[in-house]
C-alpha cells in the first residue's frame, strides 16, 4: 500500500457500495478469488439460494444475476460456495499454433462466444489467462486472451507473444476458475456443483464421503495453487526464485533444482528455498515450469511427501516416481495443492476435495480427480458449530525463525472463543492443534462470518463479523501470522435482527499499478446493504 | 323546541269501527295512557284536543339530539373532531400537519423514506461516500 494515513489521527471507514440484489437471509454467501495479480476474477459471487446466484462486479460495485445453480439438496444454513481459480478448462491444443494464436483442440465444455474470453468483466481489465505447458519446447508461459472465434475449440490470441510456437498436442490451462457451490441436507446427485467462469458452464460434481446429510454448518477452505503471500504473483509459488521463467504482463520467476532423481528433486544451495525448514512444505505441490534440458518433464506437478531442511533441501515425491526424472537444470515452484478442505458441522472429520483433473498422491493416501476423501487429513480436536470459519496462512511471509508458516490453517471453530490450527505439513495427514492461545480472543457468534485478505498488511489480516444484534462494535480482524485478534473499524450503519448464518464477507485484491490494497466487502446482516472497507493500517 | 304527544285516542280516531256511546264512557273510564290517568268525558275529549307538552322529556331528547350532532370536541367550523389523542396502538394513515409544526421528540423513527426531493437511502449513501473520500481515498497516494 502506499498512503499518507496517519495512525491514531486519521479514522478508516466503510464505504457503502450499491445495495446487493437480494437482501442476506440465512444461507446467504459470497466469495471472491482471492488471487492477487491482474488476473483475479474482478467478480464476487453471491449465492442467494439454490435457484439465485449474483455476481457483484468489483470494479463497477454493480451487481446483476448470473444462473441459476440449481442446485439439490435442501437449501439452508449448511450450504457453502468458493472459488477455486485452477483446473477449470484444461486440454490439449490442435497444430497451427503461432506465437500469438493458439487453437483449442479439446473442446469447451460450452461453445464461447466471439471474443467473449477476451473479457472478464471487469470494466477496462485484461481477458481470461490462458497458460501453456509445451512438452517440445519445455516451457510454461501464460498469457492474456485478446481474442478468439466463437466456437467450443475457438482459435485464441494472446496480448503478448509466446517466447516458442505452441506444439499441436501441447497442454493449455485457462485459469479462469471455478465456482463451487454445496448445498445442504439429504445428499443428492446435484448437491455439489461447480460453474466454470469463463463459459458459465455449470456441472455436478462427486459428493460421496461427504456427510450422508450435510448438517447445519459447513466451512470450506480453498488451497489453490494460483493462491500466493502477498508479495508473490500467482504462478511464482509459496518461495519467490531468482529465475524468470515467464514474461508476459507479469514476469514469473521460479526456483532453480539443483539436482533430480527419479523421485527427488534438490533445491536451491542458496536464497529461494534455501531456508527453508524441513517438511515445512510437506503436502503442497512441487511443479516444473521449466527445463529445456529434460522438455517432456515440464507441467509435472507433484505432492511433496517429505523434505530436507535447506540449503539444497531434498524434496521426496509423494506417490512414486516422477514420469519424467527432471534434469538438474529445471525450474520449479512450491505450491498449494489444489484441495478445498472443509469442516461440516456435527463431525470431527475433515473433508478433503480434489479438484484437479488428476490424481492426486501425498505417498501415504491418494485422492482421485472430483473426488471427496474422509481421511487425507486428520480429524478435527472437536465438532464445529455455526459461524465457523477458516483464516489460512497462505499470504504471509513467515518469520524468520518459520514459526509462522504457510501451512498454519487456523479454524475458528464457530459459536465459541476456540481456534484450532491444522498444519497441513506438520505430518503426512496434517496436524491439528486445539484451542490455539491467541490475544484478543473472542467468543464468535452463530451469525459470524469472515475472509481472509492477503493482499495488503503483509498477507496477515482475517476480517470478521461477530454479529451481535444492534452492537456498535462488531467487526474484528485477526492477525494470522502473529495470532492477535483486534476490534475493527465499525460500520456506519448498524446491523440489527435475529441473527441468521450467512457468509456475508468477501475479499479481493485492488491492483494500482504494482501496488496492491485489500479490499473487503461486507453485506449487512439480513439486509441489502453492501460496503467495502480498504484497510490502510 | 317543544314535543308533541298526541294521545292514543287521538291515533285511533276515524280508523276505529265508531265512537263509543256517552253511557259507555261514563260506565267505564278510559286510562290514557300518557302516564296520567284523567277519565274525560267524549264531549270534553272532542271538544279541546288536549296537546301534551312535557317540557323535561323534551329537553333530554334535545341534549341527546345535540350530542349525537355535535359530539364534544367537535369543531363545526372544521366539521372535523379536535382533541389530544393518545395512540396506544392500531395504524395511523395519514397525518397532515398544520404548516411550521415541531415535532419535539421521536423515540425512533425507523424510517424515512425521503428527504426533500432525495430518497433519504441515496441521500445517506452519497453521505457516507464524500465522507470516505475525505477520510479514506484522499489518504491513497
Amino acid at each position: 500500500m502506499a498512503n499518507t494515513f496517519k495512525k491514531v489521527i486519521d479514522m478508516l471507514a466503510w464505504r457503502q457500495v450499491a445495495p446487493l440484489p437480494n437482501a442476506h437471509a440465512a444461507a446467504g454467501i459470497l466469495c471472491a478469488d482471492m488471487r492477487s495479480g491482474l488476473s483475479r476474477t474482478p467478480l464476487v459471487y453471491n449465492l442467494v439460494s439454490a435457484t439465485v446466484l449474483n455476481r457483484f462486479n468489483i470494479v463497477t460495485k454493480a451487481s446483476n444475476f448470473v444462473v441459476s445453480p440449481a442446485l439439490g439438496g435442501t437449501y439452508a444454513v449448511g450450504a457453502e460456495a468458493v472459488f477455486a481459480p485452477s483446473f477449470g478448462l484444461v486440454g490439449t491444443i490442435a497444430a497451427g499454433a503461432t506465437t500469438t494464436s493458439v487453437v483449442l483442440s479439446t473442446a469447451l465444455p460450452a461453445a464461447v462466444g466471439l471474443n467473449m474470453l477476451a473479457n472478464r468483466g471487469g470494466a477496462g481489465e485484461y481477458g481470461f489467462k490462458i497458460r501453456i505447458i509445451d512438452t517440445t519446447a519445455g516451457k510454461t508461459e501464460e498469457r492474456y486472451i485478446v481474442g478468439n472465434t466463437a466456437s467450443a475449440t475457438p482459435t485464441i490470441d494472446v496480448l503478448s507473444a509466446f517466447s516458442f510456437t505452441p506444439a499441436s498436442g501441447a497442454r493449455y490451462e485457462i485459469v479462469a476458475g471455478r465456482l463451487f457451490m454445496l448445498s445442504a441436507g439429504a445428499l443428492a446427485a446435484s448437491i455439489f456443483r461447480s460453474m466454470e467462469i469463463a463459459t458459465n458452464f455449470l456441472a455436478n460434481r462427486v459428493s460421496t464421503n461427504l456427510p450422508a446429510t450435510v448438517a447445519t454448518e459447513t466451512s470450506m477452505m480453498v488451497l489453490d495453487e494460483q493462491y500466493t503471500p502477498y508479495d508473490i504473483f500467482p504462478g511464482e509459488g509459496m518461495i519467490e526464485g531468482a529465475f524468470t521463467y515467464d514474461t508476459g504482463v507479469e514476469i514469473r520467476k521460479a526456483l532453480a533444482a539443483t539436482a533430480s532423481a527419479a523421485g527427488t528433486l534438490t533445491g536451491q544451495a542458496a536464497l529461494g528455498d534455501a531456508v527453508v525448514k524441513a517438511n515445512e512444505y510437506r503436502n503442497f505441490q512441487i511443479r516444473i515450469v521449466q527445463d529445456l534440458t529434460a522438455p517432456t518433464a515440464v507441467g509435472q506437478r507433484r505432492i511433496i511427501a517429505s523434505h530436507t531442511a535447506g540449503p539444497a533441501p531434498v524434496y521426496t515425491l509423494g506417490g512414486g516416481n516422477w514420469t519424467v526424472t527432471p534434469s538438474s537444470a529445471a525450474k520449479y515452484v512450491i505450491e498449494l495443492p489444489n484441495l478445498i478442505v472443509a469442516r461440516s458441522s456435527a463431525t470431527t472429520t475433515t473433508y478433503t476435495y480434489n479438484y484437479m483433473d488428476a490424481a492426486i498422491n501425498n505417498g501415504t493416501a491418494t485422492i482421485a480427480a472430483d473426488a471427496w476423501s474422509t481421511t487425507y487429513f486428520g480429524v478435527g480436536p472437536a465438532v464445529n458449530a455455526a459461524g465457523s470459519m477458516w483464516a489460512p496462512s497462505w499470504g504471509i511471509q513467515p518469520d524468520p525463525a518459520r514459526n509462522a508458516r504457510h501451512s498454519h490453517c487456523h479454524f475458528f471453530r464457530g459459536t465459541s472463543a476456540v481456534v484450532d490450527t491444522l498444519d497441513i505439513a506438520a505430518a503426512i495427514a496434517g496436524t491439528w492443534t486445539a484451542t490455539i492461545v491467541i490475544d484478543g480472543s473472542v467468543t464468535t457468534t452463530a451469525a459470524t462470518c469472515g475472509t481472509y485478505s492477503p493482499y495488503d498488511n503483509e498477507g496477515r489480516m482475517f476480517y470478521m463479523n461477530i454479529y451481535v444484534a444492534s452492537a456498535v462494535n462488531q467487526m474484528y480482524r485477526f492477525d494470522v501470522k502473529n495470532r492477535v485478534m483486534t476490534p475493527f473499524t465499525p460500520t456506519d450503519s448498524l446491523q440489527a435482527g435475529t441473527a441468521a448464518q450467512g457468509k456475508r464477507m468477501a475479499a479481493y485484491c485492488c491492483n494500482d499499478g504494482t501496488l496492491q490494497y485489500d479490499c473487503v466487502l461486507l453485506q449487512s446482516h439480513l439486509s441489502t446493504i453492501a460496503q467495502e472497507m480498504i484497510p490502510l493500517v | 323546541m317543544g314535543v308533541s304527544i298526541v294521545s292514543p285516542e287521538d291515533q285511533s280516531g276515524g280508523t276505529g269501527s265508531g265512537g263509543l256511546t256517552d253511557a259507555e264512557l261514563r260506565a267505564s273510564p278510559v286510562p290514557v295512557s300518557t302516564g296520567l290517568i284523567q277519565p274525560l268525558t267524549d264531549a270534553q275529549l272532542r271538544a279541546a284536543p288536549l296537546s301534551m307538552m312535557d317540557d323535561n322529556a323534551g329537553s333530554f331528547l334535545w341534549r341527546i339530539l345535540n350530542v349525537l350532532l355535535s359530539p364534544r370536541g367537535f369543531d363545526k367550523s372544521l366539521q372535523r373532531q379536535r382533541g389530544t389523542v393518545v395512540v396506544e396502538s392500531g395504524t395511523i394513515g395519514s397525518v397532515t400537519f398544520a404548516s411550521n409544526q415541531d415535532i419535539r421528540t421521536v423515540a425512533t423513527l425507523t424510517n424515512q423514506t425521503n428527504i426533500g426531493s432525495f430518497p433519504a437511502d441515496a441521500a445517506m449513501r452519497s453521505q457516507n461516500n464524500t465522507s470516505w473520500n475525505l477520510n479514506v481515498r484522499a489518504r491513497i497516494t
